[in-house]
């Protein structure tokens, strides 16, 4: 069952981002729903499953796009292994710590899309709405992560709560909607 | 007997006082104004709730009717409403592809239609991917154009599908030259959606306006296709070249259909390969 919605999300990220997108107004300023998957999957589910699902929708993504191969898996599973360790140092455990690591997540993507592609082609030039546009997919990923947390929170049962202390305990929400006092 | 004679008498007096009635007219008097002026109230009375009956079956009782038939024609408007938009998109979808169709006909060589399925993931780079594959006969390297002009070039194929690398992306490079004074160059794709006419000498004429066709010297691009228009010309102080760029032909966002052109044709340095 668990394995049946983890693929559903990734089909419809895959979906979301090859046919769904040139359809929305300002498709250069969408962000990629993958990130907060990972970020989530990263928090939430064990180890393995987050680097599964990393390495799987980055080997799809890297085979749609045009991106030199292996961009998108590195972006994905370095994210992973981010989110991990960091979830081991520091509690993330309040909205405004999601939203940050789901920018952060964003520019990070970008930048080894951008960055590494540069690095490969000399000829390759970032454009140069890159900055406003980065900028844009990093603040939409910030307010709409929270949503899609608790979108995928309803999905995908990956709650494990021995793996981690920062995670749930009782089956509630790890994160809280009001900072600490 | 006494009593059909009583009768018979009534009937005929009867008879002569409505013929004087008639005749003379009314007298005046005051029974008929109290009669009225007494049954007037319950005449008017009556009236009223006849009415308002009457109001109220074809105003509220009828109207249960009327919204059970409003319901119904809510939802025969809707299944219009999408069917028409089937129609229409069917509409859109038949004069893309007779054009396609009319297009095919015009080009001297051999294609594959194929439907765009899919984009790349990234909004950095530009490629699509196409429901036609290797079991169609689609390889690596061919072009892939449409009526408006180049799209692009399989840079990967499955048997099923096809990913198609865009003329607008920054690795993309066609050999091309300005219709109007056969100027060549090289266009390339602009990290913001355009082109940028590489290579041409300072010395050469080239006007904003001009068309921008394929040269057909790449091995790659058949001779004559549309890339798009001059939309910008800088000539700098220093340096060999101009510096142009062109608006595409080709809408590469609404992309829907192309043709895989799939004998295209191969150069005498290609053969000698």
């Amino acid at each position: 069952m668990r394995f049946f919605q983890t693929t559903t999300v990734c089909l419809f990220i895959v979906i979301f981002n090859t046919a769904m997108v040139p359809f929305l107004f300002f498709p250069q300023y969408v962000f990629d729903p993958a990130v907060p998957f990972i970020l989530f999957m990263s928090l939430l589910g064990s180890g393995r499953r987050a680097f599964g699902v990393s390495a799987g929708l980055g080997l799809v993504m890297d085979g749609f796009s045009g991106a030199p191969f292996g961009l998108y898996t590195t972006a994905y599973l370095w994210m992973a292994a981010a989110m991990r360790q960091v979830s081991t140092l520091i509690r993330v455990d309040q909205v405004w710590m999601i939203q940050l690591f789901a920018g952060l997540g964003v520019l990070f993507e970008d930048m080894v899309l951008l960055g590494m592609t540069a690095l490969m082609d000399p000829g390759f030039r970032i454009p140069p709405t890159a900055a406003e546009r980065i900028g844009v997919q990093m603040l939409l990923a910030a307010v709409l992560t929270p949503f899609l947390f608790s979108l995928l929170y309803r999905m995908v049962p990956t709650w494990n709560p021995s793996t981690n202390e920062s995670r749930s305990r009782s089956g509630t929400k790890p994160w809280r909607t009001t900072s600490k006092g | 007997m006494a009593i059909i004679a009583g009768a018979v008498l009534l009937i005929a007096v009867n008879v002569i006082v409505v013929s004087v009635m008639v005749k003379y007219g009314q007298p005046e008097s005051g029974i008929e104004k109290t009669a009225l002026y007494i049954s007037a109230p319950f005449q008017n009375a009556f009236h009223f709730v006849v009415n308002g009956s009457k109001n109220l079956w074809r105003h509220y009782f009828f109207l249960v009717f009327a919204a059970r038939e409003n319901e119904q024609l809510k939802k025969t408007l809707q299944a219009v409403r999408e069917k028409n938009r089937r129609l229409a998109e069917i509409e859109l979808a038949n004069i893309r592809l007779r054009r396609l169709l009319e297009f095919r006909e015009t080009i001297p060589y051999a294609t594959i239609s194929a439907e765009v399925v899919g984009r790349d993931p990234s909004r950095w780079f530009k490629t699509i991917v196409v429901n036609k594959g290797t079991g169609k006969g689609v390889r690596k390297g061919l072009p892939v154009v449409t009526p408006e002009g180049i799209v692009g070039q399989v840079i990967e194929c499955t048997p099923g599908y096809s990913k198609i690398l865009l003329a607008i992306d920054q690795k993309s490079a066609v050999d091309a030259m300005i219709q109007r004074t056969r100027t060549r160059g090289i266009v390339e794709g602009d990290p913001g959606g355009g082109f940028n006419f590489k290579y041409v000498l300072r010395k050469e004429d080239v006007r904003v306006g001009d068309r921008v066709i394929s040269s057909g010297l790449d091995g790659v691009f058949p001779k004559g296709f549309d890339l798009g228009h001059v939309s910008g010309v800088v000539r700098p102080t220093a340096g060999m070249f101009q510096v142009v760029t062109v608006l595409p032909s080709v809408d590469f966002e609404k992309v829907e259909e192309v043709l895989i052109i799939s004998n295209p044709p191969a150069h005498a340095f290609m053969e000698e390969k």
